[in-house]
């Protein structure tokens, strides 16, 4: 009876991760990236991934195989130890956090190659406090506040690099966009710059990700990508209207 | 030990073959008293034990509200303050008042028996740590019972968040005292085993023939040691900063908010350690009993449990990849390494059960379900690893899942495992194996459904500690079939109370050595006298009872 | 007696190492100041234990073939019970209780833990 459970258990977390795999898309369940950075962090989800579903399927598999084919009744093997079996088992594993380490560091120095790092096209001081951001464009006087009921919407420009300075009135907040696929914390007494290149025109949502006190659930804002034209159009806008 | 007291027992070592009971004088109290009064290993073990469990069903009844809560988007029964409180002191109730005192409980219970010790060394040093235990876990509880309402801001306590301006109110700071308490308590217990696993040891039990749970309690209590001074050295510059006006974390005033991070992590990453690493000896001890087999590698099991503990004291600041203040490369190959011993465990676990005639009763089913669940949860820890990966993740639900599998899964896989291996000891009847077949299977199905879901939900990008969360944006699903698998958790726990009630009821005697262990503890009656044992097998090897088993059966006609 | 403190010797080897290579790539001033106190602390602990192992004869737990006779006799007096543990666990609950409060509130309960420590170490 037992077996006959682990049987079922083993094929239904098979079907599973067939599931899992095949329904999810090659992004394997992370969000559609929209920025330069994003798609670098997709690119190195997917060896992650793909290296834990390989060792999972072998750990996995060898338990099944050991509980159906391990039969009760009398003694089992009596070793105790196999030392060139032991080593393998040690420097396997030590072989791939190796590469994954290559593999992230190799991942980050692109990124910071790529986006003209102290070239920006454009730069935004965002402040949070408790609970909502200002978003203020350098060398304009455009600002956009939010309040309870009324989300703050950022508008960057699609291609270009948007510096965001964080700064914080109070507690530790983050600056959080899941379509960028990185975050930074807003740390008072502490100068954080976020460079963003976005890749793709959309309105992508925005989370504050360090919990920062009551309201901690409602500083959620929006980050609206725009072409060139419209992100000028549009500062022309705010800029008559705060005049 | 200097003078003798009136009514101490006197306690000897004993030869083999010769029964020599305890010294006169045992007229000590009885009942209620006597479990009060008690500085027996064994008892403190069982109050832990249970205290723990407790304090497991209170942790666990706050995060059956929260995820009610967000079973759902829009609040519907708690408001946001409560939420924040819950979420608060779930995190303080599981990690300090649940998962290591549990560890210390098995440890309390077991030590002495492993090494052939008949009590601890220091055992009203112990019966003290258990009521500064009890006596922290109430006062950080009873912060809701205060105006404020309890902590609100986080398990971890980011400053400035949790200074007097932010979070005025008793509640944080009962919080800080009731912590710095427990903590005393667990420093006193790391004390007690490293020089009772020194010093108390059997005539032939070298150190390399300790049971593999008597090294890893052996880690644990030197990361106690090593970390507990910093967590209670924060929480005193916090309550200093919330209650004396001195500027530890305030930047105005030239102080630093990361400090408390760096001071609270350091402490943090070896604590998870402490946590686990008792669940680890637990399985260690049950899977070759239920494999017939002998444990494969005990010296690879040694060096790489020693080897945990080590690299976890050099890990602490990938809690902090998102500040922006820390060295990327230098963590980020420390917290890489450390899945190499872990690695190394998962393999020497597979390799004991491998060629195992299994028989698959419920603790081995616990021990298996826990290979499981940790192998998930130990597969997400390196993908965390590497900051740029983690920068999307942190403070979502990603990292809620993984900690969930690696802590809770440990916790309450190989808790269920140890305990329903070592009752029979410890009570002298059996827990019912029907009963527990339900037990472990609406656990492991409720447990996955619970935490499995928590991965999609952070890589979409759902943020830890919110109390709500907007409606259509893909978050839904997940949320719902989390909470039912939280739903399927709480009836797990309920199978498993009334499971203990109608075995009582039954009270089938159990005897010495149902299970055909090969530990020390199973060769004394159960539930052992109050000295331990009346006679002691000689020590060969790390399997005495399974030695001196087999040197009957040969010797037999 | 030797296992132990050699184990503890590399441990603390190994966290001095540490703390070395973490000054130098991030001159972080928290983390590498715990790490080297970390270090001392092991030395502390392992050069008490390699003191008294040197003092002292292979006791019967230290050799493989010992037997259990060789362990027979006294162990030493163990209390029976003792009301004083709870006691001072009450009036240190009592003290973390009240201090969360007022400095002065803590008193009384400080006051019950100090004389169940006493008691306690005049049994």
């Amino acid at each position: 009876m037992h077996r006959a459970a682990a049987r079922a258990t083993a094929a239904a977390v098979a079907v599973g991760l067939v599931l899992v795999v095949t329904g999810c898309s090659s992004r394997v369940g992370m969000p559609d990236s929209a920025s330069a950075r994003g798609d670098e962090v997709i690119g190195l989800w997917q060896v992650l991934f793909w290296t834990a579903a390989a060792l999972a399927a072998l750990v996995l598999g060898l338990l099944a195989l050991i509980v159906v084919r391990g039969r009760e009744g009398g003694e089992g093997r009596q070793s105790d130890g196999h030392v060139p079996l032991e080593l393998v088992y040690t420097g396997v594993p030590l072989l791939i956090v190796a590469a994954i380490f290559l593999i992230e560091v190799r991942t980050r120095d692109r990124v910071d190659a790529d986006g003209s790092r102290g070239r920006p096209d454009v730069v935004v001081d965002a402040t949070a406090f408790q609970w909502q951001w200002r978003f203020a464009y350098e060398g304009t006087d455009v600002q956009v506040l939010g309040s309870p009921g009324s989300q703050p919407e950022l508008v960057l420009p699609v291609d270009q690099v948007t510096t965001i300075r964080l700064h914080s009135a109070d507690v530790i907040h983050a600056f959080f966009v899941p379509g960028f696929l990185s975050k930074l914390d807003v740390i008072p007494g502490r100068d954080n710059r976020l460079d963003v290149r976005p890749t793709r025109v959309g309105t992508f949502l925005g989370h504050c990700a360090e919990f920062c006190g009551l309201d901690h659930a409602r500083m959620n804002f929006t980050v609206r990508v725009v072409t060139a034209e419209d992100f000028e159009a549009w500062q022309r806008d705010q800029q008559a209207a705060a005049a | 030990m200097a003078a003798r007291p009136a009514g101490g027992r006197r306690v000897t070592t004993l030869d083999v073959g010769r029964t020599i009971g305890p010294a006169a004088g045992q007229h000590g109290p009885r009942g209620l008293v006597a479990w009060l009064t008690t500085v027996d290993h064994k008892r403190i073990g069982i109050l832990y034990c249970w205290t723990a469990f407790a304090f497991f069903c209170v942790g666990g009844f706050m995060a059956s509200l929260m995820r009610a809560e967000l079973a759902e988007p829009e609040l519907q029964l708690l408001s946001t303050q409560a939420y924040n409180e819950l979420f608060t002191m779930h995190g303080t109730v599981m990690m300090f008042l649940f998962a290591v005192p549990m560890g210390t409980g098995f440890a309390n219970y077991l030590i002495p028996l492993h090494i052939g010790a008949p009590d601890m060394a220091f055992p009203r040093l112990n019966a003290l740590s258990y009521w500064l235990f009890l006596g922290g876990g109430l006062v950080l509880l009873s912060g809701f019972l205060t105006s404020r309402g309890a902590a609100d801001f986080g398990w971890t306590g980011y400053t400035p968040l949790s200074d007097a301006v932010r979070s005025p109110g008793p509640g944080g700071d009962l919080w800080a005292t009731g912590l710095a308490l427990t903590g005393i308590a667990s420093t006193m217990s790391a004390i007690n085993f490293v020089t009772t696993v020194t010093s108390l040891r059997a005539p032939g039990m070298t150190m390399f023939r300790l049971p593999i749970f008597v090294w890893t309690m052996l880690g644990t209590s030197v990361l106690v040691l090593l970390a507990f001074p910093v967590i209670t050295a924060n929480l005193a510059m916090l309550f200093l900063e919330r209650n004396y006006g001195l500027h530890f974390f305030d930047p105005a005033f030239g102080g630093s908010p990361l400090l408390w991070q760096h001071l609270f992590w350091f402490f943090g990453h070896p604590e998870v350690y402490i946590v686990v690493l008792p669940f680890f000896g637990v399985v260690t001890e049950v899977l070759p009993v239920f494999a017939r087999t002998r444990l494969f590698g005990y010296k690879a099991f040694v060096i790489s449990t020693m080897a945990i503990a080590a690299y976890s004291i050099s890990t602490w600041a990938h809690h902090m990849f998102t500040t922006g203040a820390v060295d990327l490369p230098f963590f980020t190959a420390t917290t890489l390494i450390i899945a190499v011993p872990t690695g190394v465990k998962i393999f020497s676990w597979l390799a004991t059960l491998w060629g195992g005639r299994l028989r698959l009763r419920t603790p081995m089913l616990f021990c298996l379900g826990f290979l499981v669940v940790f192998l998930i949860g130990g597969l997400t820890g390196p993908m965390l690893a590497a900051p740029m990966f983690d920068q999307h993740v942190h403070d979502t639900y990603f990292v809620v899942a993984h900690m969930h599998y690696v802590l809770l899964g440990s916790a309450m896989f190989a808790m269920f495992g140890g305990v329903y291996f070592w009752w029979p000891k410890m009570m002298g009847w059996r827990l019912g194996e029907r009963a527990g077949l339900w037990h472990f299977w609406l656990t492991f199905v409720g447990f996955n459904l619970t935490f499995f879901p928590q991965h999609v939900l952070g890589m979409r990008g759902m943020p830890r500690r919110f109390a709500d969360y907007p409606e259509g944006v893909g978050y839904d699903t997940a949320h719902l079939l989390s909470s039912i698998g939280a739903a399927v958790l709480v009836v797990s726990v309920l199978v498993f109370l009334g499971n203990v009630v109608a075995s009582w009821r039954r009270r089938e005697p159990a005897g010495d050595d149902p299970w055909e262990g090969s530990t020390l503890e199973w060769a004394t009656t159960s539930p052992p006298p109050p000295h331990n044992f009346d006679w002691l097998p000689p020590v060969r090897s790390e399997r005495p009872v399974y030695d001196w088993r087999r040197g009957q059966e040969s010797s037999e006609p | 007696m030797k296992a132990e403190w050699r184990g503890l010797g590399a441990f603390a080897a190994f966290i001095a190492l540490l703390a070395t290579i973490y000054w130098f790539m991030s001159y972080e001033r928290a983390g590498s100041l715990l790490l080297a106190t970390c270090a001392v602390s092991i030395v502390i602990f392992g050069a008490y234990l390699a003191g008294t192992s040197r003092r002292r004869a292979p006791l019967p737990e230290d050799r493989t073939d010992a037997v259990p006779e060789e362990g027979a006799g006294e162990v030493g007096v163990f209390a029976a019970a003792s009301v004083w543990p709870p006691v001072i666990g009450l009036g240190a609950a009592l003290a973390a209780y009240g201090l969360a409060f007022s400095g002065w509130l803590a008193l009384p309960g400080m006051a019950l833990a100090l004389i169940g420590t006493v008691a306690a170490a005049l049994r």
